[in-house]
């Protein structure tokens, strides 16, 4: 009787929970730990249609925020500078861009999944779209050498 | 028991996540108010004109009370992670400088003059200045404190946070307590509008404002053509090319100045060195040295966020 009290107090604030459109909010990508190697374990969001999309898209986020916009929240260590800090770099390199981002583009080749835990990923309710979390690990020291041999970094 | 369980599933509903974001630097000094009331302040001649400015030094020598204020809130933001610069030490490393290096000129005598306001702010590179004001009110027995707290951008001196408030009266005669009492309720609220400034800088650059001027003895001007485009257009293009996402307003242009405000600068430069209006602006400045154009100038800076190319000479 008790037990079955309890769960229903469970279920009650569950269901009184209040629904937010996570498609309106943007959240940010937040450091979780810095490999001492030069990689980074990141905490990254994407929306999509659904929850491979949004998945796909969190990944993306993380390298995009790697490259262009640094670091800010989480724990300090990670990168607060842009791996490209050059302003304007997304504008005036977007033909290699575009396509570094496509669905199933080079971007993939630099983070892995390795540090995320089974179930980890949180979703945010949303009528209109899946927004769903998920933890990279980004492969800076080899995403840098990339794009000196691309022509986008100078060499060092 | 099943009130135990009740309590621990509605725990279990509760979910709270704090974010570390980046904080900016603060520096936190008295305000212009209340250095006048209290007698701090001092002439500064700025280029003929004699302008009152806060003596801080004399201040901070001679008024325990604002050392007790400026501490509190340097102890209550440390303790909400904001990094702080301390005002002391930058004062003693200002003191190093003489007199006669507050003035800049070129060699055939135009010039542009810092205040030691303009060159405490170079010097401590706070992102934002913390002014605070303070009464205290005497009710019987009773004492409180009205302040009134206004975070500046130091680049530009516009104002980004503010808070005011008299807090509860309170039997309480020490001057901190009364202070914090007073500001306790109202700093998260100020603290969330420095942060969401500062996430601003980082997402769109920080402001500046750019001058561009000419030595009379130059006899090209701002409407003078280099490869069929006139220097002030040349000037904007690099702006748009140089600037987080382009932005920048002209406020002024005519064949003897430009004015531009609003200027975004970003944070870091190509090689991913922090940089300020000057190293900004040094872009320009090379830019217009180098040919077609082979044009002297000189850059030069007041305080954080302003900078000056003045063409024709060096």
């Amino acid at each position: 009787m008790k037990l079955k009290l309890a769960l229903f107090a469970l279920v009650l604030a569950t269901a009184c929970a209040k629904k937010t459109n996570a498609v309106y909010y943007t959240y940010k990508t937040q450091c979780m730990s810095l490999e001492l190697d030069g990689s980074q374990t990141l905490l990254s969001w994407g929306n999509g249609k659904d929850r491979a999309d949004a998945v796909e898209q969190a990944k993306k986020n993380a390298i995009s925020d790697v490259l262009f916009n640094g670091i800010l929240e989480g724990k300090a260590g990670c990168n607060v500078k842009p791996l490209v800090p050059e302003v304007n770099a997304r504008d005036k390199y977007d033909d290699y861009f575009n396509k570094f981002f496509a669905d199933g583009g080079p971007y993939t080749a630099y983070l892995n999944l390795i540090d995320e835990k089974s179930h980890s990923r949180e979703k945010k309710a949303s009528n209109y779209s899946a927004t769903y979390s998920v933890t990279v690990r980004v492969l800076q020291p080899q995403l840098k050498e990339r794009l000196i041999a691309d022509g986008i970094l100078k060499q060092p | 028991m099943h009130k135990i369980l009740l309590s621990f599933a509605v725990i279990l509903m509760t979910a709270s996540g704090f974010a570390q974001a980046k904080k900016p630097t603060i520096m936190v000094v008295p305000s212009d108010v209340w250095c006048t009331k209290n007698g701090y302040m001092m002439k500064f001649d700025n280029q003929g004109t004699m302008v009152s400015i806060p003596d801080y030094k004399k201040a901070f020598q001679e008024n325990s009370d604002l050392l007790l204020v400026i501490g509190k809130i340097n102890t209550l933001m440390a303790e909400r992670g904001f990094p702080l610069k301390d005002m002391g030490a930058v004062m003693k490393s200002l003191e190093s400088e003489s007199a006669e290096n507050s003035m800049l000129t070129s060699k055939s005598g135009a010039g542009i003059s810092e205040s030691p306001i303009d060159k405490l702010k170079k010097v401590a590179k706070a992102d934002i200045v913390m002014q605070l004001t303070w009464t205290i009110n005497a009710t019987g027995p009773k004492k409180s404190i009205t302040f009134n707290l206004q975070g500046f951008d130091s680049y530009t001196d516009k104002q980004v946070a503010g808070a005011q408030g008299t807090g509860a009266p309170s039997f309480s005669a020490e001057l901190p307590v009364l202070l914090e009492e007073a500001v306790l309720a109202h700093l998260d609220n100020f603290n969330s509008q420095l942060q969401k400034h500062f996430d601003d800088l980082f997402a769109n650059g920080r402001e500046i404002t750019v001058r561009i001027k000419k030595f009379d003895s130059w006899t090209n001007d701002l409407e003078s053509e280099f490869g069929g485009k006139e220097l002030t257009d040349i000037i904007e293009e690099w702006m748009t090319a140089n600037t987080v996402k382009g932005r920048f307003s002209t406020t002024d242009a005519t064949e003897n100045m430009m004015l531009l405000e609003q200027v975004r600068i970003p944070l870091y430069d190509a090689s991913g060195k922090a940089i300020d209006a000057r190293q900004f602006l040094k872009g320009l400045s090379d830019v217009l040295k180098k040919p077609p154009y082979s044009i002297t100038n000189k850059l030069m800076t007041k305080g954080l966020g302003q900078a000056v190319i003045v063409l024709g000479e060096k």
